[in-house]
């Protein structure tokens, strides 16, 4: 098999000493920068890109995935233990994770996650050495009609996310998707929603920034009030028979690691998506299909399986198109592809004949940088956990610097610190009201690819929605896009119907009795 | 509690109309041939937001609070007093970063909060007043390259780097 | 520094404490000859007039690290993306740091159309013009499944489809818009404009058969060429591009005049210290004669060299006030203004 040649090949080059060093390093960095609320791994490659200046290419690219990868297992650690996603790829984990923590089993959610991570990873980088060449051709096809119907699926799994008042979470992804209009309306080139004429507005309303304010300041606001003290959070010393008690619980989880891998993999490979929303489709599924769907937002180990193994999945999916095609999957790949340019490479269809080294070298140390991630974040849990001994009163003061510095980290802003800290606000009564703070966090994620793809097919259909059924000019030329918008049509008609025929069962019972 | 809830509800609803009127300064209609224009979405988004956050303010007032809830004030006994507490300091900062820089603003704010709040021994405040912006400083200014805001002492750190 | 006057008591009761905390021996601050000899003594924040992975991105960071290993400059550059408003967000912080010598700007042609088209109370006069490092071009493109071999068949295509033929470009506005334009003007054809968010995206768009043509930097397109993927009919240049001899210019078909470039150049805040210029300047100056800038420039069918390429001084001056009247000019033809 000529692949397994070429993966030879390539561990023969990754695990040379100086490879085998920046992986390391990348995933010890890119933990630490994940957890950071304010630094996701797009920043972080950004900004540790030059330091691969001073070693080859090959060397390079293993560094920042090392960086890719450690910060999805860095994104999900201040998920669990403090209630702050830090990354957005991280805010599906925060669901269970978080109870859970506040259940005492941190470190449970938290070896949960890394394995999770691992595995999601591991079965992606699988399927990437397998089928490469003949899944960028199928990521080609995704156009605007294609992307707008993907995401139609994508919403539909939001409805699970809210508490009580349905009402409520449509309020919640309103304010999401309003909030994702502001700034430069790309289709016809100009500035909108920026309040009259607030400079501040012009960048739009950063991810990061709502979720460090609404995640992170809101949380402090509400946990002051509770007045919630050292004794309150309960912090647990981790021992060695913890980690292997919970790996071990996990295996019973198979269902939930399938769905989230498969699920990762393509959302991450697809343009345009990522791994964000593959979080939270794999979060829905998981609990649709789960045995104890209840148990789902209370702290079970499933609903932290279920994102962590899907973002891990699809960031290395993400890493697909970036590859063969020269098309990012996920922003941070999209800094990835000007690193490849800067170095000298030309990214795009020839980089797997040209640069054979490169491609293969840098698959090898995926599987490198996987095992790496693990076993460091399995280690260093007991670290993590230390943050949960921390007094309230230096605990507090603590995040709101951090989150007032990571406020200003993503866009250089001192504006979006202030906006942070309004967000702030406003979280703190959302969750005091049961207004659901996900479904904003991730509308904002997903409000302008949806409204750009929108108007993009409908410009190429000259008005005409049917493009999103297949058809352009009265031609059936689009059933990807087909496929799914039948999909989401279903989805969202079944819980309607399913109502309806409800109802009409209890009436046809009323009429019996 | 009720109240609360109704207030918050008709507040989006007025925050909707604010999104509406702004959004209206771009087309909000079917542009011919094009699709819809760019206030298209933000308007009609904000109108619906706006219905539905009406619908919720009714449905609070008439029926009342979820029952678990109802009883319950918005704010506990002292509760506002805590949260004033680190939302002004932490305001009041954010306004220092552009006079005062980053680094001093955060070591004023950590001071207080740990020795006034907290009423942490001396030591403990000043080590976590120093070594938090030390480390910030050390990573973002130093490591990751991210200058933070520095107001009117920024010739005073030239002497850092 | 820029409000350093009003507020001096300030600095100098906080300057005095710190000189007294750190003791004697850590009082470089007071520059002997600011004018003779500038340098930099922080990091210079390097603003991106767009979006992380975009064309000037990449081309910010290459320059961050050529000069990082010829250790050209005591203090690093810091690549800042501020993409909001189609460059406007920008252009106001470039304009807010006023006789900042710690800033500089690596622009596109937004540097002159976001000013035209948005009121933002700034033109590129407002800052100092330090150095052109390079003029990108334009070519049209098929994909090659197409059977369209020259520009002919393509005006001939795109007319038989009676305007709903797809043009794949960036933002409206935009560079790729404004030849589109130019394209429709000189061959009195009409096409479906559809607007993606950058030029690798309308790159892929094309190979995957969304849009039926684009007006690519060859840079954006070269990797798809190269497999087979993509094909030129006509360069928006005046003379052949050495990259792509057996593509025609529009020059050649009898459309003098069908010429555009995007314009990569450096520019700082107005009001910044000659000596810094001049350092900014001798910078740039190393940098664009560097082996590695040399080959970035040739692989990407850059012209870096000779008539288009490197440009200081006033006759930089004089290039931007033509850059602008050129697009004001077609921006009115457009409509856009």
């Amino acid at each position: 098999m000529e692949v397994f040649g070429n993966l030879l090949y390539g561990f023969s080059i990754a695990i040379t000493p100086l490879n085998l060093a920046m992986a390391i390093l990348g995933v010890v960095l890119g933990t630490a920068i994940g957890a950071m609320p304010g630094l996701g791994s797009v920043n972080g490659v950004a900004i540790l890109l030059p330091i691969t200046f001073a070693v080859p290419p090959t060397a390079g690219i293993i560094f920042l995935s090392a960086i890719y990868y450690g910060a999805m297992y860095g994104g999900a650690i201040s998920s669990i233990t403090l209630n702050i996603p830090g990354a957005s790829t991280a805010v599906a984990t925060t669901f269970d994770g978080y109870p859970m923590a506040k259940k005492g089993r941190a470190a449970q959610a938290l070896v949960g996650a890394a394995v999770s991570s691992f595995i999601g990873g591991t079965v992606s980088i699988i399927l990437f050495t397998l089928f490469a060449p003949p899944l960028a051709e199928f990521a080609l096809r995704f156009g605007p009609a294609e992307t707008f119907t993907l995401m139609l699926l994508a919403y539909a799994t939001f409805a699970g996310l809210g508490g009580g008042n349905p009402l409520k979470t449509i309020i919640a992804t309103l304010i999401g998707l309003i909030l994702s209009t502001v700034g430069l309306d790309i289709i016809s080139g100009r500035p909108r929603m920026i309040f009259g004429d607030i400079a501040g507005f012009y960048h739009g309303v950063n991810f990061l920034v709502l979720a460090i304010g609404l995640y992170g300041i809101g949380e402090i606001l509400f946990s002051a009030e509770e007045r919630l003290v050292a004794g309150d959070r309960v912090a647990v010393k981790v021992r060695l028979r913890d980690i292997l008690s919970t790996i071990k619980e996990m295996v019973k989880y198979k269902r939930a690691f399938t769905i989230g891998s498969l699920l990762g993999f393509f959302v991450g490979m697809l343009p345009a998506a990522g791994a964000t929303p593959a979080s939270f489709m794999s979060y829905s599924v998981v609990k649709r299909f789960s045995k104890h769907p209840e148990a789902f937002g209370t702290g079970t180990i499933e609903g932290v399986i279920a994102p962590e193994t899907a973002n891990n999945a699809a960031s290395t999916g993400a890493m697909l198109p970036m590859l063969t095609l020269g098309i990012p999957g996920s922003p941070t790949t999209a800094v990835m592809l000007g690193a490849l340019v800067v170095w000298g490479l030309l990214p795009g269809p020839m980089l797997f004949i040209e640069h054979r080294e490169f491609v293969w070298g840098l698959i090898a140390s995926l599987y490198i940088a996987n095992v790496l991630a693990v076993l460091i974040n399995l280690f260093a849990i007991p670290l993590f956990t230390m943050i949960l001994w921390l007094p309230f009163t230096i605990l507090a003061p603590l995040i709101i610097v951090v989150c007032a510095v990571g406020g200003y980290a993503p866009t250089f802003s001192v504006f979006d610190m202030w906006l942070a800290f309004i967000f702030g606000l406003a979280g703190y009564v959302f969750r005091k009201l049961d207004y659901p703070l996900a479904p904003m966090v991730l509308a904002l994620v997903l409000g302008n690819g949806t409204e750009v793809s929108l108007r993009q097919s409908l410009i190429m259909s000259h008005g005409s929605i049917s493009i999103f059924f297949g058809f352009e000019g009265g031609v059936f030329s689009h059933p990807i896009a087909a496929a799914l918008m039948w999909t989401s049509v279903a989805l969202y008609a079944i819980p309607v119907v399913g109502a309806i025929i409800r109802h009409f069962r209890r009436r046809v019972a009323l009429a019996k009795t | 509690m009720r109240r609360a809830d109704v207030a918050l509800a008709f507040g989006l609803a007025a925050l909707a109309v604010v999104f509406a009127w702004y959004a209206q300064e771009l087309p909000i209609g079917w542009v011919h041939g094009e699709g819809p224009g760019g206030g298209f979405f933000p308007f009609w988004l904000s109108i619906i937001m706006g219905t539905v956050a009406v619908v919720v303010g009714v449905q609070e007032f008439v029926r009342g609070s979820a029952p678990d809830r109802a009883a319950k004030r918005f704010f506990t006994e002292g509760g506002l007093k805590q949260v004033l507490l680190i939302a002004i300091p932490g305001f009041i900062m954010v306004a220092l970063v552009d006079v005062i820089s980053t680094y001093l603003a955060a070591i004023i704010f950590l001071l207080f909060y740990t020795r006034w709040i907290g009423k942490h021994p001396w030591w403990i405040s000043l080590l976590v007043a120093v070594t938090v912006p030390v480390g910030i400083f050390l990573l973002f200014e130093k490591f990751l390259l991210i200058p933070l805001p520095k107001g009117y002492l920024d010739e005073l750190f030239y002497i850092f780097y | 520094m820029r409000r350093l006057k009003i507020n001096q008591w300030i600095f100098v009761t906080v300057l005095g404490f710190l000189l007294i905390l750190l003791g004697p021996g850590t009082g470089p601050l007071t520059d002997t000859d600011a004018e003779a000899a500038w340098q930099p003594k922080k990091p210079i924040t390097f603003v991106i007039m767009a979006g992380k992975g975009g064309g000037a991105d990449r081309i910010a960071r290459l320059m961050q690290k050529i000069v990082q290993q010829h250790g050209w400059s005591p203090q690093p550059l810091i690549p800042v993306n501020k993409p909001g408003g189609a460059g406007a967000e920008a252009l106001r912080f470039l304009k807010d740091h006023h006789g900042d010598s710690h800033v500089i700007m690596v622009t596109l042609n937004s540097f002159f159309t976001t000013p035209l088209r948005a009121n933002l109370g700034l033109s590129y006069r407002d800052f100092t013009p330090v150095a052109r490092m390079a003029m990108d071009t334009f070519i049209l493109w098929v994909n090659s499944n197409s059977p369209i071999e020259n520009v002919n068949e393509y005006v001939k295509a795109v007319k038989s489809k009676h305007g709903t033929w797809k043009m794949g470009g960036t933002g409206k506005g935009q560079e790729d818009s404004l030849v589109t334009g130019m394209l429709q003007e000189a061959y009195g054809i009409k096409t479906t404009y559809v607007p993606y968010k950058g030029g690798g995206k309308v790159a892929s768009e094309l190979i995957g058969g969304h849009v039926d043509s684009t007006v690519n930097n060859p840079s954006e397109q070269i990797s798809w060429f190269e497999a087979g993927r993509s094909r030129p009919l006509a360069a928006f240049t005046p003379e052949r591009l050495p990259q792509f001899p057996k593509v025609p210019t529009f020059q050649e078909l009898g459309k003098g005049g069908m010429v555009y470039y995007m314009q990569r150049s450096i520019n700082a805040p107005g009001g910044i210290p000659n000596a810094a210029r001049q350092w900014y300047v001798e910078l740039f100056t190393k940098l664009s004669k560097s082996e590695e800038w040399q080959t970035y420039c040739k692989k990407k069918a850059l012209h870096c060299t000779g008539e288009l390429g490197f440009l200081t001084g006033r006759d930089l001056g004089k290039f931007f006030a033509t850059e602008d009247a050129k697009h004001k000019k077609l921006l009115k033809a457009m409509g856009e203004i």
